[in-house]
């Protein structure tokens, strides 16, 4: 990784009729690097890409790829990015061999680069074997590994992911991950998005926090859990409505937030030993049975707790 | 070059969908079809079924009669080579033999020549038969060999009547014929009726029934002009419909999500379109050749000078492609387009005149009507063509059927464009 700047996105607006989906946005992706846009659906993570991707024009703002701005060169920065949509497409009445041949070709290849090249991302995302099935007859794992390869022929050197590993088995999720990781040790640059907090986790070098169009939070993953102070999360669930003890507990001196959401609550405290047992009393007495604790070191769920009042989790 | 890859994609997967060929050929060709089989357009290439005759001739010459043979006679008129195409005649030894070989389905119809044909024929002996046997399954075969028989023993009767009037008229001069001349008469009638097996073959008789012959081929030729307007029609009215459903592949690349994705390549939005509006040119000028191609060569439809034709068919590729693309691009997805798409499809080309092509005399406002649509101008360029036109009659109506193909494409490109922004 470098200092040099990949992606440098400057106060990036997008309204659709009057509904702000994307605001002030700024942020700075580094060569080399894993960054990820994490946040819930609706934040405004697939319009940032659109407008990345050169498909959507800002309302206001600009943004440079490698130095190529996307509302006055859109066309250079076509050409040094890979772009992975958050939805398949790719053409299910062709083979995957056809497909990356096409594909290869809007991206300029031909000739003995663009075989080359198919050949090498077929061996990329596992589809040698197949290559030559109909891409509607793949299962939807092979479907998105033939999704994400098309983005990878030209070898961009950036490449932006649309939560790609969304509806797809435990499997094919491992192997994309693990693809991005090597894609990155090869030198390519990652944007990610996604809304499991696990993948930006692991995968990020840093990750800015999205909701509702602007960006909550940014930083590296310890940064980002320095923001909760080594807060715990306490997770509850109950067999009965918790009634007014949900602000009993809020008002407590070492309980830094309380909330709920589909009878599954969760707690921020400074310190778990003390508040536990004062947890279970209150319980107890209002008649209240406790079928499910968990008590977790601070991560980025507790970040999103933290900084929006709400779970990351839909 | 990128166009010319978008174009291929999109050929392949246009000829990959059933739906797509359905319109193209198979319903056009059905609909103008069906009315040349029913009305029994192929019998010059189906042949009539040849009856296999099997004949035993137990006739014999009659030394009465100078040695005359009325059913050698017969058995050479069943076998001349002017019936052949109707009839093919055996001869068999007895008749026990010839019923049997009909038994075993050899033949189609046994004649039997009974043993004093000849004698009873010059008696004028209505007692005298001969027999017809056949397969009780058929119908045809044994009419035509019953019908052979008839005219023979009717045209023998009538001969040897009138030598019998003659040979009374020559007796009240005090002459008498002899019977050599009586002889000679049948001999005559002989030659005579041979001669004229070809007109038998067409089961008339010369010089009276001749007039059915020319009619008969002159309502084969009103076939073929009322197939070739049919045909010009359906052609006209599903290279519409072909244009507005290959164009619809712009609708469903949105749907999946691939043309945002082509957007997102290093690809001008302009390659993009024109790569598929190419494609449903190409498209439709494949389904316009091999239309024309079928209607020549299947149904003998004369459609005129080729370069006017080429010059024609152009216009029609034009003029489709172009309306097929601006209706696309006011749809908001596949289920709007299908639905919207047939009816526009159907109202304009029934404007334009493709159901009716073969009425000659439609009102005159029915003619201004069409004027309007791209159909009604591009049905003009064609008839033109096949009404043997000048270069100019066909070029002026093409011409402007293919001024709304290129006005349609500009609003359809217009629209696409300002789509994704
Ligand atoms: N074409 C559009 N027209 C109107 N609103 C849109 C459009 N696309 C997205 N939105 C809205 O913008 C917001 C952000 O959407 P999106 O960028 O898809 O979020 P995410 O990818 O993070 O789930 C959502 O509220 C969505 O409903
Ligand atoms: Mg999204």
């Amino acid at each position: 990784m470098t200092n040099e700047i990949a992606i440098h996105i400057k106060d990036l607006h997008k309204s659709y009729n009057g509904f702000t989906a994307v605001q002030s946005l700024n942020f700075t992706v580094r060569k080399g690097e894993i960054f990820s846009l994490l946040g819930p659906n609706g934040a405004g993570k697939s319009t940032t890409i659109s407008m990345l991707s050169c498909l959507l024009a800002p309302t206001s703002g600009d943004a440079l790829l490698l130095g190529h701005s996307i509302s006055k060169t859109p066309r250079a920065v076509k050409e040094v990015i890979g772009v992975v949509p958050q939805e398949i497409a790719v053409y299910d009445d062709l083979s995957a061999r056809q497909n990356l041949i096409f594909w290869g070709r809007m991206y300029g290849l031909k000739g003995k680069q663009l075989a080359r090249r198919v050949d090498e991302v077929l061996d990329l995302v596992a589809l040698t074997d197949r290559q030559h099935d109909r891409a509607g007859h793949y299962s939807g794992g092979m479907q998105r590994r033939l999704n994400i390869g098309i983005a990878l022929l030209h070898e961009p050197q950036i490449v932006i992911m649309d939560e790609p590993t969304v509806g797809i088995d435990p499997q094919s999720r491992r192997k994309i991950l693990d693809g991005v990781k090597e894609l990155n040790a090869r030198g390519v640059t990652v944007l990610y998005t996604t809304h499991y907090m696990e993948e930006a986790q692991e995968l990020s070098h840093r990750i800015a926090i999205m909701d509702h169009g602007r960006i909550i939070g940014e930083g590296t993953h310890s940064e980002l859990i320095r923001i909760v102070g080594g807060l715990i999360r306490i997770s509850l669930t109950l067999r009965q409505s918790p009634g007014n003890l949900i602000e009993m507990w809020r008002a407590l001196a070492s309980v830094h937030s309380v909330s709920e959401e589909n009878g599954a609550i969760s707690l921020l405290v400074k310190d778990s030993t003390s508040i536990l047992p004062v947890v279970f009393e209150s319980t107890a007495r209002a008649g209240i049975s406790v079928t499910g604790m968990d008590v977790q070191e601070p991560d980025l769920e507790a970040v999103f707790l933290h900084l929006t009042g709400k779970a990351l989790r839909d | 070059m990128k166009i010319l890859h978008i174009t291929l994609k999109d050929l392949v997967r246009a000829l990959r969908s059933p739906f797509v060929l359905a319109f193209m050929l198979v319903l056009p060709l059905l609909q103008a079809g069906l009315p040349y089989l029913a009305f029994g357009g192929f019998s010059q290439g189906l042949d009539v079924q040849v009856t296999r005759v099997v004949v035993t001739n137990l006739d014999q010459p009659s030394s009465e009669h100078e040695g005359f043979c009325a059913g050698t006679l017969l058995v050479d008129l069943l076998q001349s080579d002017d019936l052949a195409d109707l009839l093919s005649a055996f001869e068999m030894d007895t008749a026990a033999q010839a019923q049997a070989a009909v038994d075993a389905r050899e033949f189609d119809v046994a004649v039997i020549i009974p043993a004093d044909f000849t004698t009873a024929l010059f008696r004028d002996d209505e007692t005298v038969s001969v027999m017809i046997y056949h397969d009780p399954a058929l119908t045809i075969g044994p009419a035509i060999a019953r019908e052979v028989v008839t005219n023979f023993m009717d045209g023998f009767a009538g001969s040897l009547m009138a030598a019998d009037v003659a040979q009374a008229q020559l007796a009240a001069h005090g002459k008498t014929l002899d019977e050599a001349a009586r002889v000679d008469v049948m001999r005559r009638y002989g030659t005579w009726i041979y001669s004229v097996g070809d007109s038998l073959e067409r089961g008339v008789h010369p010089g009276i029934n001749y007039q059915a012959s020319p009619r008969a081929e002159e309502s084969q030729s009103v076939m073929v002009a009322l197939i070739g307007p049919i045909m010009l029609g359906m052609m006209v009215f599903f290279a519409f419909f072909v244009g507005a459903i290959s164009a619809q592949s712009i609708l469903r690349e949105e749907e999946q999500g691939t043309l945002a994705r082509l957007y997102k390549t290093p690809t001008s939005k302009a390659a993009i379109l024109i790569g598929k509006f190419v494609a449903v040119a190409i498209l439709l000028a494949l389904q316009v050749t091999l239309l024309l191609s079928i209607g020549g060569l299947l149904f003998n439809i004369d459609w005129g000078d080729p370069l006017l034709l080429t010059i024609s068919g152009l216009g029609l590729v034009l003029a489709a492609a172009g309306f097929g693309f601006m209706l696309i691009s006011f749809m908001r997805s596949m289920r709007q387009a299908f639905i919207v798409m047939g009816g526009a499809v159907i109202l304009t080309s029934m404007a334009g005149g493709t159901m009716t092509t073969s009425f000659t005399n439609l009102p005159y406002a029915f003619a201004t009507i069409n004027l309007f649509t791209p159909q009604g101008w591009v049905l003009r360029g064609f008839f033109a063509t096949m009404h043997g036109g000048s270069l100019s009659e066909v070029a002026l109506p093409t011409a402007v059927a293919s001024m709304t193909g290129l006005v349609s494409l500009s609003v359809g490109l217009y629209n696409l464009n300002r789509r994704f922004s």
